[in-house]
């Protein structure tokens, strides 16, 4: 232990004597030159992979159930207007109706009687 | 033939997300480098790999094909290992896993083993001197020197002029020697 202690004074006494500049750039560059020699790991891809999978499957998801959703909304609005409009229309179309079959049966109710001798004199 | 980055993006946007496969296959490696230069611990540069791809294929539909693809994610890769390292510094001490496979791998005589380390600990000195310099010389060092981008690439990435890039990249330099000188000084005593 002590001699690696020695001696790794040595060897940096011996680094510190010259350090110049330039001593300093080439240990820089040697450092710099020995990270590079470090690959990434094959299993970072399959992580992000699977990663993106799923953030993917989540959108599909959320898409899925937005479709669902705006279909069931849809229906529900289709037969609230198709109700509303028939609503609308009964209340407008069977009042003339009634007025008029009202009007009708009071006319008929008054004058029936001069139809009914008329019918009566012509047969006769 | 190959696809160009935009044909491939094209293909993402359009649904076809395992076309991003090829993506992340292309320029992982480059991702790493910065991440790692900036990080300087294997683990965390993985990490910052994925968090860079994944924040890629989320907001792939922003990427304008202004500038290149490659620029576009080494932007990204900047601020999330820059962002990892803020997060990491105040809770964790830097890790070497790679270099300390290194010097398992050189345990055989006791001459190899002094070697061993002694690259360790100039190693340690390099990252610690890395880590203290400020963000911006950090990214601008580790483009320049770590992915050989031109001074104009840097600059793009960065999104700052080459002239600034320039007198970044000389008080980047200046700082590391600035912080190295001392550092093995500390052991030498």
């Amino acid at each position: 232990m002590k001699y690696w202690r020695d001696n790794k004074s040595k060897r940096n006494s011996q680094l510190l004597d010259g350090a110049t500049d330039e001593i300093l750039e080439s240990f820089i560059s040697q450092m710099i030159e020995e990270q590079k020699q470090i690959t990434v790991s094959p299993f970072v891809k399959t992580r992000i992979m699977s990663r993106v999978e799923e953030i993917n499957n989540r959108y599909e998801n959320k898409m899925k159930l937005y479709l669902r959703v705006a279909y069931y909304l849809c229906f529900a609005v289709t037969i609230l207007s198709s109700v509303y409009l028939g609503r609308s229309l009964g209340e407008s179309y069977p009042m003339s109706v009634e007025t008029n079959m009202y009007e009708h049966s009071i006319s008929s109710s008054f004058y029936d009687d001069g139809f009914e001798n008329k019918f009566l004199i012509q047969t006769r | 033939m190959a696809k160009t980055d935009k044909e491939i993006v094209e293909e993402i946007l359009n649904g076809n997300a395992s076309s991003f496969e090829s993506i992340v296959e292309k320029y992982q490696q480059m991702i790493f480098l910065a991440a790692i230069g900036i990080l300087q611990n294997v683990e965390d540069a993985e990490d910052a790999v994925q968090e860079t791809f994944v924040n890629a294929f989320v907001n792939l539909s922003s990427f304008r094909n202004e500038s290149s693809l490659t620029t576009w994610l080494y932007r990204i890769a900047i601020n999330k290992s820059l962002e990892l390292k803020r997060k990491r510094s105040k809770t964790e001490a830097f890790k070497v896993v790679k270099g300390d496979e290194i010097i398992n791998n050189e345990q055989v005589c006791p001459s190899s083993i002094e070697g061993s380390i002694i690259t360790k600990e100039k190693r340690e000195i390099f990252q610690n001197a890395i880590s203290k310099l400020p963000g911006n010389q950090r990214a601008a060092i580790i483009l320049s020197r770590y992915n050989e981008l031109s001074n104009r690439e840097v600059s793009e990435v960065l999104k700052i002029s080459e002239k600034a890039v320039e007198s970044l990249l000389h008080r980047a330099k200046e700082n590391l020697k600035k912080i190295i000188k001392p550092m093995l000084k500390s052991i030498h005593h």
